[in-house]
């Protein structure tokens, strides 16, 4: 009967304020999707990064009269640097075997002698590929005797850090200034409608009803506005997700991942802030409006 | 039990109490009089909680005004049954739901509910508007499901503040009537009026109020 009555309130609250729910929902709508959006577009450049990362290789090259007791050595050393992930010896024949994959060509038709030398293919692990750990690994491998020379892409990684950076900085800015304005919104119509309903809630509180009881149709109506909002983002999201796709196949010949998943976190996001929203905020405006006696 | 002990209350702009020492039986119907601002409903909303003395305490069976908690006050108006002047009742709910309330909130079944609010309703006479809304009654009909809401959690006490002031004398004569048949059956009745034609005849006890302070015996016969 509790419940069944708690409900009622709830459905009575969102009909009697509802050009205000209306509001927040599409406010909800329009934000969530926007902040999905671009979560899902951080995240993207994020798992770009991590591959990026996972990809990245230090090549060092051996000095030609460096010997097999001398590689023995330098894998040893190697073995003592923890930062390194594994590393693969390519020989001077392999070597020639990857200039005739890459190129077409056999090193041998062109000279009479092979000049690539032996190398190593180094690889970090993946949260020890920034700038800083990389130029400390590569300036401890030079040390080692037998090494001719190191190359790897630092520029690249400094470039992909600093945008990665920004991008992250900017997302997580705009993030945050949609969640608050959906908390506002939320907690706005939950303020309209518990100070229409404050002679009731007073009357409530007189009767001996505890708090539960007279916050849980606040906080139903708050998540009734984040799921109807969730399901209104998940709806623009639907729809720019297929002009995306078209756009992507007429442009590029490309056809996007599905996105299905997306759809269902913006319900759970909406939903979730929704009952943040109002019941952080009912407390406080119960506390205001249903003091006096009305 | 109720028990005022120098109970007094300060307001800033207007007659609080003064020194109040006051008893109130079990079962007893109790007729509080006195003009308006004599200090009648800051009797009441002392017994219920809704404010603390200045000095002074008040007992209501085993709550204390000197240590009782938010919660034990939610506890303490579950055992008592209110009736305003305004009849307080929520517009946008049907008889049966106001009547009700006071049994959801103490998360009683439907079915015990259901049975208890319609032999109630009966009993008062109200049982064809169950179903409908509270705002669409009249004024004694009102105060009759104040009262049926009052009454249907079993408490030991009713406190009525001034139930008779928004109601024509037929009206006011049937809501008093209805009081004194619930207190005949054992739960005491706190009725605040300053309808002394009302209550001239009834036999019930008397307390006469004045500028915050109870009048003594002599000052009664004084001020008749």
């Amino acid at each position: 009967m509790r419940s069944f009555y708690i409900l009622k309130q709830a459905i009575y609250n969102i009909w009697s304020a509802r050009i205000p729910v209306i509001i927040a929902i599409i406010t909800i709508g329009i934000s969530l999707s926007v902040l999905v959006g671009i979560s899902e577009i951080a995240y993207k450049v994020y798992s770009t990064v991590e591959d990026i990362r996972k990809e990245f290789e230090i090549d060092i090259f051996l000095k030609p009269e460096t010997s097999s007791f001398q590689r023995e050595i330098i894998e040893r050393k190697l073995n003592n640097i923890h930062q390194i992930k594994s590393y693969k010896f390519i020989s001077k024949e392999d070597a020639a075997q990857i200039f005739f994959e890459e190129f077409g060509e056999n090193i041998f038709d062109i000279l009479t002698d092979n000049p690539l030398p032996s190398s190593y293919k180094i690889k970090l692990y993946g949260e020890m590929t920034h700038v800083e750990i990389v130029d400390n690994v590569a300036n401890r491998i030079n040390k080692i005797n037998g090494i001719d020379e190191i190359k790897y892409h630092n520029d690249l990684l400094t470039l992909m850090e600093k945008y990665f950076l920004i991008i992250m900085i900017i997302g997580g800015s705009i993030i945050f200034v949609l969640l608050l304005a959906m908390n506002i919104f939320i907690r706005n119509t939950i303020k309209l409608s518990v100070y229409s309903r404050r002679r009731q809630i007073f009357i409530l509180q007189l009767l001996g009803s505890g708090k539960i009881f007279l916050k849980s149709p606040f906080i139903i109506e708050g998540l009734f506005e984040g799921l109807i909002g969730g399901l209104f983002a998940a709806t623009i999201l639907y729809f720019l997700h297929n002009i995306a796709n078209e756009t992507a196949i007429y442009l590029f010949n490309y056809n996007l991942k599905n996105v299905d998943y997306l759809w269902s976190i913006s319900i759970a996001v909406g939903g979730i802030i929704g009952v943040f929203a109002s019941s952080t905020s009912v407390n406080k405006f119960i506390r205001i409006f249903a003091k006096n006696d009305y | 039990m109720i028990k005022f002990s120098n109970v007094s209350v300060d307001y800033p702009y207007s007659e609080g109490l003064t020194d109040v020492n006051v008893e109130f039986k079990d079962k007893e119907f109790t007729l509080v009089l006195g003009p308006t601002g004599s200090g009648k409903s800051t009797l009441l909303r002392l017994i219920y909680m809704d404010i603390y003395p200045s000095s002074g305490r008040v007992d209501v069976q085993k709550w204390s005004s000197k240590k009782i908690t938010a919660r034990k006050i939610k506890k303490l108006r579950r055992n008592i049954g209110i009736v305003f002047q305004d009849f307080r009742l929520i517009e946008n709910l049907s008889v049966f739901e106001n009547v009700a309330l006071p049994l959801i909130i103490n998360g009683y079944s439907r079915k015990y509910i259901k049975r208890k609010v319609e032999a109630i309703l009966d009993e008062i006479g109200l049982l064809d508007s169950i179903r409908q809304k509270a705002g669409t009654l009249s004024k004694g009909e009102e105060q009759r499901v104040a009262i049926a809401r009052a009454v249907v959690k079993n408490p030991f006490v009713i406190l009525a503040d001034e139930p008779t002031g928004n109601l024509d004398p037929d009206s006011s004569i049937t809501v008093f009537n209805l009081l004194r048949k619930i207190n005949k059956l054992g739960t005491a009745v706190i009725m605040a009026t300053h309808d002394y034609l009302l209550i001239k005849d009834a036999p019930n006890r008397k307390i006469l109020m004045d500028n915050g302070k109870i009048l003594k015996k002599q000052e009664i016969e004084k001020n008749a």
